[in-house]
C-alpha cells in the first residue's frame, strides 16, 4: 500500500513539472481546440496554411532572435536589417542576376550582424548595453536602406526564380512556411546538439563562469548577433518576393514583434534558458490569437489592445512558475 | 593639479564633447550662435525633454518605460478630444489624470505582479496605441482652440512656453531626487534593490512609483506636443521612449541604475538637440544624419561599457 501511495507521489511531482515545462504548448492546444468549435472556418486546410504563411516571417526573425535571448542579450535591430536587405536584393536584380543579388543580401544581413556582435564581444556588453548598441546600429542601418533608395519604394523584380521564394509551393507546402520549419530544425539541432548551443546556453546564464570554464564567449556572443542578422536577411528574402517591390522602412518595429514572439513562448529575457520549440510555440499563438481575431472581424485596434494583453498574460503565466 | 583636471574630463567626456560642439558649430555655420536659433533649439528639445526627466527617474530607479510614447500621444489626443466636449482645463486634468492612472498600472504590475518592466512597458506601449487609435478611429483630430494653439505656439519674453515647462520639469525633478527623502530612496532601490529592502525602504512602492511619474511626464510632454502641431494623433511621439533613453545614458547616467541626474539628462538632451540643429544648418542630408545619431550612441554606449567594465581606476 505504501509502495503504490509513493508511486503515486512520484508521478506526481513529474506531472506538475510536466505542466510548468510544456503550459504554454497545452495553452497552444486549448486555443486551437476553442478556435475550431467556435469558428467553423478555423481548422480547415486553407486557414491553417494562411496562419502559418502569416507567422512565418515573424517566425524566421524570432529564430534568430532567440539565439541572441539565450545568450543573454537583445537585438533590435533586425527590422531595418531586413527593409536593407530587402531594398538590396530587389535594388541589385536590375543590374545583376538574381543569384547575385540574393547572395549580396544575405551577406549584408550576415555583416551588420558581425557588426553588433563584434561590438557586443568586445565591450562585453549585457543586456542593458545589447538594447542601447543594436538601437544604434538600428538607425544606422535604417538610414543606409533609406540612402540606398534615396527613401523611394523600389519596383520590383519580374524573376521568376525569386518569386519563387515567396509564393512557390513545396509539395502543399508554402516555400515561407517551408524555410521558417526547416530554419527551426536546424536551430533546434544547432542549439540542443551542438557544443555551439550549449555555449550558448552557458553564456546567457553565466556570462563570468562560462568564460573561466574556458568557453570563447566572445566568439560565440558574436555569432548569436550574426544569425539574428542573417535570419533578418532571409525573411526579407521571403516578403520582398511576395511583394515584388521593397520599402527602405518596410522592417520598421519588426523586432518587437520577434522579442514578443520569443518572449511569449516562454525565454526568458535574462537569458541562459529558452528553446527553439518554445520559440515556435509562441509564434504559432501569437498568429492563431491573429487569425481567430481576423475571423471574428476584430479591429486593428482592438487587435493591437489584445495583443499587448496576450503578452503580459504569457509572462505573468510563465513568472508564477 | 593637472591629474584632477585629466581625471573629471574623462568623468565628463559627454561635458566636453558639448563644448566642443558647441564650439564647433559657431565656426561651422553663422546662423548657430544667434537668439532666434538657441530658442528654436530650446524649443525642439522640450517635449521629448519634459518625457526625458520622467525616463531618468524611471532608469535611475533601475527600470524604463517603453510607454511613454503611446501615453504622450493618447494624452494629447484625449485633451483634444475632450477640450470640446468639457473645456480645456478639465481636458488637460482628465489626460494628465489618466497618464498617471496608467503610471499606477504599470507600476503595480512591475513592482507586485514582479513582471519584467521591458515587457510591461512593451505591451503598455502596444495597448495605449490601440487605445488610442480607438478614441480617434485611426484619424488624428485637429484642434480648433486657439488657447491651446498658443499654448504650444505662444511665447512670453520671446521664450515659448513649452521652454518654460520643460524647465520647470527639470527643477522639480532635479529636487525631487537630490533633497526629497523620495528621491534618495529611488536611487536606493535602483542601485541594489535587494540591500534597499533590507534596510527598511519600501522598495516596492518606490519601484511602482517611478512609473507613475514617467507617465505623468509623458502625459504633460504629450499635451504640448499637440498643442505645438494643433493636432492630436495616434502616431505621435513613436520613438519618444528610445530618443529619450538615448539622451538619458548620453548624458551619462547608466542603464543599471542608482545613479544619474536630470542635469546629465539635460546634458544628453542638449547635444543631441546641438546635434540635430548643427546637421540641419549644415543642410545636412536627414538620412545622414540619422546615421550619425546611430553611430554616436553606439560609440557612446561602447565606450562608457568598455571604461565601466576594463578600466577600473577611472
Amino acid at each position: 500500500m505504501s509502495e503504490l501511495v509513493r508511486n503515486i507521489r512520484k508521478s506526481n511531482i513529474n506531472i506538475s513539472k510536466l505542466a510548468k515545462e510544456y503550459g504554454i504548448l497545452i495553452a497552444l492546444v486549448v486555443l486551437v481546440i476553442l478556435s475550431s468549435i467556435v469558428s467553423p472556418v478555423f481548422f480547415t486546410e486553407a486557414n491553417m496554411l494562411n496562419i502559418l504563411r502569416q507567422v512565418s516571417i515573424n517566425g524566421i526573425l524570432a529564430v534568430g532572435m532567440t539565439f541572441v535571448m539565450i545568450g543573454g542579450g537583445f537585438d533590435l535591430s533586425v527590422g531595418s536589417t531586413l527593409s536593407l536587405a530587402g531594398v538590396i536584393v530587389i535594388g541589385m536584380q536590375r543590374n545583376y542576376p538574381v543569384g547575385v543579388a540574393i547572395i549580396a543580401a544575405l551577406l549584408v544581413g550576415l555583416l551588420v550582424g558581425v557588426l553588433n556582435g563584434t561590438v557586443m564581444a568586445v565591450i562585453k556588453g549585457d543586456n542593458g548595453d545589447a538594447f542601447m548598441i543594436t538601437f544604434g546600429t538600428q538607425s544606422l542601418i535604417a538610414a543606409m536602406a533609406l540612402l540606398y533608395t534615396g527613401g523611394a519604394t523600389l519596383r520590383g523584380s519580374g524573376s521568376a526564380s525569386f518569386n519563387f521564394i515567396g509564393k512557390g509551393f513545396v509539395g502543399p507546402i508554402p516555400m515561407p512556411v517551408f524555410i521558417f520549419l526547416i530554419l527551426v530544425g536546424i536551430s533546434h539541432f544547432v542549439l540542443t546538439k551542438t557544443k555551439f548551443g550549449r555555449g550558448v546556453y552557458s553564456l546567457g546564464g553565466n556570462y563570468e563562469a562560462s568564460r573561466l570554464s574556458g568557453i570563447n564567449v566572445k566568439f560565440i556572443k558574436a555569432v548569436t548577433y550574426t544569425i539574428a542578422g542573417l535570419c533578418a536577411a532571409i525573411a526579407a528574402m521571403v516578403i520582398n518576393s511576395r511583394t515584388m517591390g521593397a520599402s527602405p522602412i518596410q522592417g520598421v518595429m519588426y523586432e518587437f514583434d520577434a522579442i514578443t514572439a520569443v518572449v511569449v513562448g516562454g525565454t526568458s529575457l535574462t537569458g541562459g534558458e529558452g528553446s527553439m520549440i518554445k520559440t515556435l510555440i509562441g509564434v504559432l499563438i501569437l498568429g492563431t490569437i491573429s487569425n481567430v481575431m481576423n475571423i471574428f472581424g476584430f479591429s486593428v485596434q482592438d487587435q493591437y489592445i489584445v495583443k499587448g494583453l496576450i503578452i503580459l498574460i504569457a509572462v505573468l503565466l510563465d513568472t508564477k512558475k | 593639479m593637472i591629474a584632477i583636471i585629466r581625471k573629471n574630463l574623462i568623468k565628463e567626456k559627454m561635458l566636453v564633447v558639448f563644448i566642443l560642439m558647441f564650439v564647433a558649430m559657431i565656426f561651422l555655420s553663422p546662423f548657430f550662435l544667434t537668439v532666434d536659433n538657441l530658442v528654436n533649439i530650446l524649443l525642439q528639445m522640450s517635449v521629448y525633454g519634459i518625457i526625458a526627466c520622467g525616463m531618468t527617474v524611471a532608469i535611475i530607479g533601475g527600470d524604463f518605460d517603453l510607454s511613454v510614447g503611446s501615453v504622450a500621444a493618447l494624452s494629447g489626443l484625449i485633451t483634444v478630444i475632450l477640450d470640446v466636449k468639457i473645456g480645456l482645463v478639465p481636458a488637460i486634468i482628465s489626460a494628465v489624470v489618466i497618464g498617471c492612472i496608467i503610471g499606477v498600472v504599470n507600476g503595480l504590475l512591475v513592482s507586485f505582479a514582479k513582471i519584467n518592466s521591458f515587457v510591461v512597458t512593451l505591451s503598455a506601449m502596444v495597448i495605449y496605441y490601440g487605445f488610442a487609435l480607438k478614441v480617434c478611429n485611426g484619424n488624428p483630430i485637429q484642434s480648433t482652440n486657439d488657447v491651446f494653439s498658443e499654448l504650444g505656439n505662444g511665447t512670453l519674453l520671446g521664450i515659448p512656453y513649452p521652454v518654460y515647462v520643460f524647465f520647470i520639469f527639470i527643477i522639480i525633478t532635479h529636487i525631487m531626487l537630490t533633497k526629497m527623502k523620495f528621491g534618495r530612496n529611488i536611487f536606493a532601490t535602483g542601485g541594489n534593490y535587494d540591500v534597499a529592502k533590507l534596510t527598511g525602504i519600501k522598495v516596492r512602492l518606490y519601484k511602482a512609483s517611478i512609473f507613475v511619474f514617467a507617465s505623468f511626464a509623458a502625459s504633460v510632454g504629450g499635451i504640448l506636443l499637440a498643442a505645438r502641431l494643433g493636432t492630436g494623433a495616434p502616431n505621435q511621439a513613436q520613438d519618444a521612449a528610445m530618443t529619450v533613453v538615448s539622451a538619458v545614458v548620453i548624458g551619462g547616467t547608466s542603464l543599471s541604475g542608482g545613479q544619474g541626474s536630470v542635469i546629465r539628462t539635460l546634458l544628453g538632451l542638449s547635444i543631441l538637440g546641438i546635434l540635430t540643429n548643427g546637421l540641419n544648418l549644415l543642410n545636412v542630408y536627414p538620412y545622414f544624419q540619422m546615421a550619425l545619431k546611430g553611430i554616436i550612441l553606439v560609440a557612446v554606449v561602447a565606450t562608457d561599457s568598455y571604461y565601466k567594465k576594463n578600466l577600473k581606476r577611472v
